[in-house]
């Protein structure tokens, strides 16, 4: 038994310690808790895992593509500088079935995945230290359509899962519920809105720092269907609806995070082979008004139009799209165009998202079990 | 208006070598600087936790960085090259630049034995710091089993 002693002879001051040791992967902190004692109480600290976090975010070459190949029900992470495959990544997924089937990926954020199956069930996970927890139920009935957003308020340091359940009136008209889930108060509450609007994806379509944002059709009465934008702040937990700038209804669209913005893309010409794109964002004025903002162009050469499924995300100043089962990196900035993976890698992408790695854990973590049991 | 002339400092090593150096260039290092704003008028600055051997790599290294002429690719360049000592002078280095507050030499200093302890095992990293053990064979098993998989 190796003798115990109360005073160590490290030679180097714990700030010497922490500048070193956050500069380390996950993964090798997680084996040097093994070190000594106060290793393990540095490295578990929350202080740390923010320190550890804001060096990752700061650095671009930490900040990872995450694809999810839903075919093989795995992540892929990607270099966010050459573009090629790092590791295949379902982390404890493969050893422990507890997340249900036809799982999707709401979003990530500071290292941590929130997860929706089928059936409604959500978790937070943090692939790199394998940690996990599942939501408990919330307050309204889950039987009906929902769509689900996931994000940080930075301010009171707590995780937020947002969801936008939609309930049938009458014929052409929806109501919707809000109901919002605090890692920090570990309990659901709902948000009381009048909007009516519909949408048919369970997963919201932009995260960035602050706010969720979903496109949803108008359902109120009179609206004739026309598409909006909704917005849910994390830090005060309202929900805003804007339309869409008047004359791109009609116009593809998507949605991306440029620099930590909600963005606007659409096309005028979605038609041709040689698109061009439109980036909008929505600026205030001086009295608080809100209104579209067209910021800059960029033209993408989809080349035959029938194999482009879809433009997945853009992460990381990167658009990425989905070739029929080959994913493709455009960078907007320097209008070069990649294709990832070799000629024998498929996928089948269900979402992409900006990853890092982080020690970060979340009020009821636990990990992720060894032996395969399955936990419901 | 012309600037004064180029004040030049000396810096005084433990072992009591002096080292002429201009202040524009030694204040990189926070706690010079403040020495000289505080009005530290003595003949040289003693530094007594840096030895000379220290002393001069850090010199080398500040003089660079206040070279406006050089490049961030030389810089990079320089960096790779002045990193490549002996594990224990990488360390010497770091608690020097903790001493004096030179946060670039820090950042250099600090991601190269990061970069070397990565791959260590945990035998490696206590033999290299002198860490002494000090869980129970119990403890050390069971902080193991929480994290197998960072093991393969």
């Amino acid at each position: 038994m190796a003798p115990k002693r109360r005073s160590q002879k490290l030679y180097l001051p714990e700030e010497v310690w922490v500048e070193i040791l956050s500069r380390l992967p996950v993964k090798t902190l997680l084996r040097f808790k093994c070190v000594c004692r106060q290793w393990r109480t540095l490295i578990s600290s929350p202080t740390f895992a923010s320190l550890h976090l804001n060096r990752s975010i700061s650095n671009p070459t930490r900040r990872s593509i995450l694809v999810f190949d839903q075919y093989e029900d795995q992540f892929v992470s990607f270099d966010p500088v050459t573009f090629s495959p790092i590791k295949k990544f379902n982390a404890g997924l493969d050893r422990v079935n507890c997340f249900g089937s036809e799982i999707m990926c709401v979003g990530s954020t500071n290292g941590v995945l929130c997860i929706i199956d089928e059936s409604g069930r959500i978790w937070l996970w943090n692939p790199s230290t394998r940690q996990y927890r599942k939501l408990p139920p919330g307050i309204n009935d889950r039987s009906t359509f929902l769509s689900m957003g996931f994000g940080f308020d930075s301010v009171s340091n707590d995780y937020k899962v947002v969801i936008l359940g939609f309930r049938y009136i009458r014929e052409g008209e929806h109501g919707i519920w809000v109901e919002v889930w605090s890692s920090n108060l570990e309990s659901w509450r709902e948000i009381k809105v009048d909007y009516s609007f519909r949408r048919g994806i369970s997963v919201c379509d932009v995260i960035v720092e602050g706010s969720v944002h979903w496109f949803v059709m108008d359902s109120s009465r009179g609206s004739r269907g026309r598409m909006l934008v909704a917005s849910f702040d994390m830090r005060t937990e309202l929900l805003g609806v804007i339309p869409l700038p008047e004359s791109k209804h009609n116009y593809i669209f998507s949605g991306f995070n440029w620099n930590e913005k909600f963005a606007l893309i659409t096309c005028d010409n979605p038609q041709k082979y040689r698109r061009i794109y439109q980036v909008w964002t929505i600026e205030s004025d001086s009295v608080g008004k809100e209104s579209w903002s067209k910021k800059f162009t960029f033209e993408l050469n989809v080349g035959s139009v029938a194999q482009y499924r879809s433009m997945l995300n853009t992460v990381n100043g990167k658009v990425v799209l989905d070739k029929g089962g080959k994913l493709m990196f455009y960078d907007v900035e320097t209008r070069k165009m990649k294709t990832v993976g070799t000629h024998e890698d498929e996928f089948f992408p269900l979402g992409a998202y900006s990853y890092v790695e982080s020690l970060l854990s979340i009020k009821g973590f636990s990990p992720l079990g060894q032996d395969g049991v399955n936990e419901n | 208006m012309s600037s004064p002339e180029e004040k030049t400092l000396i810096l005084k090593s433990s072992d009591n070598e002096e080292f002429l150096v201009k202040e524009s260039v030694a204040v990189q290092c926070i706690t010079i600087k403040n020495l000289v704003e505080d009005g530290c008028d003595l003949d040289a600055i003693p530094l007594l936790n840096v030895d000379s051997k220290n002393l001069a790599w850090i010199i080398e290294f500040m003089e660079k960085y206040a070279d406006s002429t050089s490049t961030d690719a030389e810089k990079k360049d320089f960096d790779t090259e002045f990193v490549k000592k002996p594990f224990n002078d990488v360390l010497g280095l770091i608690l020097a630049a903790n001493y004096l507050n030179f946060p670039a030499l820090m950042d250099v200093m600090c991601d190269a034995c990061a970069n070397e302890m990565k791959l260590w095992s945990v035998e490696q990293v206590r033999e290299k710091f002198h860490i002494q053990n000090d869980y129970t064979e119990e403890e050390e098993k069971a902080v193991r089993a929480e994290n197998f998989w960072a093991f393969e």
